[in-house]
């Protein structure tokens, strides 16, 4: 077999996700800052506290690929340890992309989905599963073995519709504290049971149900004011995390802190995340918090978070990931190219250990300190594409970034209109819209300091302030109030131009007449109603995730890391239509159409029932055939219309929904 | 006017008695358990004569809801407690004031801070750079001590270790056998250092500035060449200096990824290796 026929084993470059099962791991590699981190997890199995390590290491060296031989060393040790003894921790990965008033609901987001996805030994279990399950064994509440008990208990629990007296029992036996609510502790019950799988895990992720979604879960409504809403999501995090026992604790792994950072004067960010883990360190135990940043964060790091916080990020171990060594790097490619049986059986023909390569022609991309994984490995993979074609290279064909960059946000906006959800929209507005405005001239600065109550984004213009209010809650009291502190705000302080946005899916129907009262008192007052459409919203959603990506030097282009300010003036050039939209709609001296309430109450009926005739809407709605036609074709872009003249409407989902 | 009533000098002579005899300020009663019936006509004549001593500067008081009074000497010697307290090791003023407290018993606490400001003024006392945090070091000493460093390091080991069970004992004979490969501090005469000299000054002061670097920490190349501002003050020496070390594999420097986001001073902040590679931090190597 000849060269040509073999696949490149440099093909893909390092880890991008701590979930992934790293393909080719050198052990001796970062064996010193991975031998920290076990430490640290034998040292939260040891003692009930929390503690802490932060890694430091250059984009591309290997931060994320760390974690996940971790997350893959946890989980071969319970293996070998088997049934009774020691058991994989809890792994919760948060990439945080996220603003500070948020990032509890972002922390908790992160923590439910990992809770709730498949890991470990026991057969198609999820993470929440596994935990209560050990739980439910530890506290001798389940005889025999835990799957069949609970194959047996979800059988019954199907047939009865009876809550789970073990897990009710252990709930009061463990739960002295009383972090555990009532809401959560029957969530929990339905999760284990198998039961309302979907409309538990969006309670748990914090989604705002209607009453009838409560009512199946057997749940009481809960305050959803922002103040409210990020306490919930705080309490929450700590009750779960009160559930980790020495046997199964719950490693929580912080990357991408650098997104936290609109431009690098902004602290707002890296306070809140310093609090967050001062405060999951006092009030969690058997817990690790695993914070991975640049080294380039550092100073940033230093300047703003407070000395105590910063200690608690370290508490245990700062741990460096330092670029490889020549030796390193000559075990990394060896090992890659041994991985294959084929080219493994060619290579030992050739005395060379690293044919088909060439140590000169691989030292190119070396430093005085030597190289990240990342470069390493995209180096390798062109010089062995080189190789397969019979011809040697002395410099690999430099990389078209305006293409790569193109691609790079395409697939995420394609990622965000798949996953597109309203409960997602708050944290894409207050992520995202700061990023947007600082790329179209920085005329327009974040204030972060006395934000009145209400404001999601308070903006400093040459204009004067900016508040822009997110009132994306379902019509209620937690609108009203919201609205009402607008409200009190416009009164107080008339000069702030005030920006209300709500998700174009959320229609405010006509029972929410004081929501709409007091929407129209606001309006009076000269506030604007913007409603960006679902592609906007992707738009910009890929827009922070590039910059994030950016930001933590994880735009890896052929092993080079596409510098933040290129992506920057990139985006700068290439903004997105409908980004542009929303800078229109925002900026003082448009005029805003006011919202038009019947095309609401329209909507409202299709997001109820998503195909209705015309005839039907008019007869519902009390208004005439071609009122309602002349309303639809008013909205076109969300209402779809059938027939000629229309007969049939239908609610409008973007392309990637539809998919 | 109570300035014109003569000093009751035999009172006097028993208050500046009492005051001499005694280790911290005394308050009014005390004072007046101190004098005889005999040598005061009423008590109610004490305050009067203390406020004379005062104004005739024999002795010195603290105005408060209870008074004090103290003779000009003992400020000296609670100066040198002062000195004495920060003589075996830099401390944070925190932790200065809760050092004082218990030794400088009776000082009222406004009193026992203008006395360490008067040290500073006086520079007998000066302010030095942190090893963690913002709030900068009390010393007796004029320039960093790296002995200084190396102790409060330690100390801080011991304190964050003990939760994990680790005792002083094991910490210091860890930081005994992590520190052994390292040279003994150059002695620095002047500024022409030959290479091995520099080199050796560089991780001497890494782990000044990062006691944690032993284990791998970063230590940031902006705050290492401020630091060794006055010993390296040319750019081009410190950046060879550090690329020699990560040459020969005793350091890990580690490169700025978005360099073209800085300004020319924050890049001359960094170190330059003339192949387009710019480095902001560094570590030792195992």
């Amino acid at each position: 077999m000849s060269l040509g026929a073999i696949i490149n084993p440099f093909h893909s470059s390092v880890v991008s996700d701590p979930w992934e099962s790293p393909e080719t791991d050198v052990v001796s590699v970062h064996q010193s800052a991975f031998e920290r981190c076990c430490e640290a997890v034998a040292a939260i199995r040891a003692r009930s506290h929390t503690t802490s390590a932060l890694v430091y290491g250059e984009a591309g060296s290997g931060k994320t690929h760390l974690l996940a031989r971790l997350r893959a060393h946890i989980a071969r040790e319970a293996e070998a340890d088997g049934p009774g003894g020691m058991q994989e921790a809890i792994f919760v990965s948060v990439r945080l992309h996220t603003s500070a008033r948020m990032i509890w609901r972002h922390l908790r987001d992160c923590l439910i989905v990992d809770l709730l996805r498949q890991s470990g030994a026991g057969a198609g279990a999820t993470q929440l599963e596994r935990l209560l399950l050990s739980l439910l064994n530890r506290h001798g509440l389940i005889n025999g073995d835990d799957h069949l008990w609970l194959a047996q208990r979800r059988q019954e629990a199907r047939r009865d519709n009876l809550p789970c007296r073990e897990l009710e029992e252990l709930f009061d036996r463990i739960d002295s504290a009383g972090r555990l609510s009532y809401n959560l502790r029957v969530v929990l019950g339905h999760l284990l049971m198998g039961r309302h799988r979907g409309l538990a895990g969006a309670w748990l992720r914090g989604e705002s149900l209607p009453e009838t979604a409560l009512q199946k879960l057997e749940i009481m409504p809960e305050q959803d004011g922002d103040d409210e809403l990020e306490e919930q999501a705080h309490q929450l995090v700590i009750a779960l995390s009160s559930l980790a026992t020495a046997e199964l604790p719950f490693v929580f792994c912080f990357d991408q802190v650098e997104a936290l950072q609109l431009d690098p004067r902004d602290a707002s960010g890296l306070i809140a995340f310093g609090q967050m883990i001062s405060a999951l360190h006092a009030e969690t135990k058997h817990t690790l918090l695993i914070s991975c940043v640049q080294a380039v964060l550092l100073g940033a790091l230093k300047q703003f978070v407070r000395d105590a916080d910063l200690d608690r990020m370290r508490e245990l171990a700062g741990v460096s990931l330092n670029p490889l060594t020549w030796d390193e790097s000559q075990q990394l490619i060896k090992a890659r190219m041994d991985a294959l049986p084929e080219l493994r059986r060619l290579r030992a023909a050739h005395p060379d250990p690293l044919w088909p390569l060439r140590e000169a022609e691989i030292k190119t991309v070396f430093t005085a300190s030597g190289c990240t994984a990342r470069r390493l490995i995209a180096r390798c993979a062109d010089l062995f594409e080189a190789q397969r074609g019979g011809e040697s290279v002395a410099t690999p064909a430099a990389p078209v970034v305006e293409v790569f960059l193109n691609q790079a946000l395409e697939e995420r906006r394609r990622k965000a209109l798949e996953s597109s959800e309203p409960t997602q929209t708050s944290q894409i507005i207050t992520h995202g819209l700061p990023s947007l405005l600082y790329l179209t001239g920085n005329r327009w600065r974040q204030q972060s300091q006395n934000v009145p109550v209400g404001v999601d984004l308070l903006l400093e213009s040459p204009e004067g302030n900016v508040a822009i209010g997110v009132c994306n809650n379902r019509p209620g009291p937690g609108l009203v109030r919201k609205l009402d502190q607008l409200h009190r705000l416009a009164k107080d302080e008339p000069a702030t131009k005030m920006i209300l946005l709500r998700d174009s899916r959320l229609p405010i129907g006509a029972t929410a007449t004081k929501t709409r009262a007091l929407r129209e008192q606001l309006l009076q007052k000269g506030a604007r109603w913007v409603e960006p459409s679902v592609e906007a919203l992707a738009a910009l959603d890929a827009l922070r995730r590039l910059l994030s990506d950016a930001k933590s030097g994880e735009l890896d282009n052929r092993g080079d890391t596409i510098e933040l300010k290129t992506v920057q003036d990139w985006l700068t050039q290439n903004l997105a239509v409908e980004l542009k939209d929303i800078l229109n709609e925002l900026l003082p001296g448009e005029v805003a159409p006011p919202p038009e309430e019947f095309y609401e109450e329209i909507a409202e009926l299709l997001g109820r029932q998503h195909v209705v005739s015309v005839a039907h809407v008019a007869a519902l709605l009390n208004k005439e055939s071609d009122e309602v036609e002349a309303c639809a074709q008013r909205h076109s872009e969300r209402i779809g219309v059938l027939g000629e003249p229309p007969l049939v409407l239908f609610r409008l989902v973007g392309e990637g929904l539809a998919a | 006017m109570p300035n014109d009533q003569p000093l009751h000098s035999e009172a006097a002579d028993f208050v500046l008695r009492a005051l001499n005899q005694s280790a911290q300020p005394l308050n009014v009663t005390k004072l007046g358990k101190a004098i005889p019936k005999s040598a005061l006509k009423s008590k109610k004549d004490l305050p009067e004569l203390l406020k004379q001593l005062v104004k005739a500067g024999q002795i010195r008081s603290h105005k408060a809801r209870s008074s004090v009074y103290w003779l000009p000497s003992l400020e000296e010697q609670a100066s040198a407690k002062i000195l004495e307290a920060l003589s075996e090791v830099p401390l944070k003023q925190t932790e200065l004031k809760n050092k004082l407290r218990s030794l400088l018993l009776g000082w009222p606490p406004s009193r026992r801070d203008e006395m360490l400001m008067r040290l500073i003024k006086e520079k007998r006392v000066y302010k030095l750079p942190p090893l963690t945090g913002k709030a900068k070091l009390l010393s007796v000493h004029a320039e960093p001590m790296s002995q200084d460093y190396v102790k409060l390091a330690l100390r801080l080991v011991v304190v964050r270790l003990k939760p994990l069970g680790f005792t002083a004992e094991q910490v210091m004979d860890a930081a005994r056998e992590a520190l052994k490969p390292l040279p003994a501090p150059p002695v620095i005469s002047s500024p022409q250092h030959d290479d091995a000299n520099l080199e050796r000054l560089i991780l001497e002061r890494m782990l000044q500035l990062n006691p944690s670097a032993a284990t791998g920490a970063p230590v940031q190349l902006s705050e290492l060449r401020h630091a060794l501002r006055s010993e390296i003050a040319d750019k081009d020496i410190f950046d060879q200096a550090i690329l020699r070390l990560a040459e020969q594999g005793r350091v890990a420097a580690h490169r700025h990824d978005y360099v073209g986001s800085l300004s020319q001073e924050e890049r001359d902040a960094l170190v330059f290796d003339g192949r387009g590679n710019y480095f902001i931090g560094i570590t030792l190597r195992a």
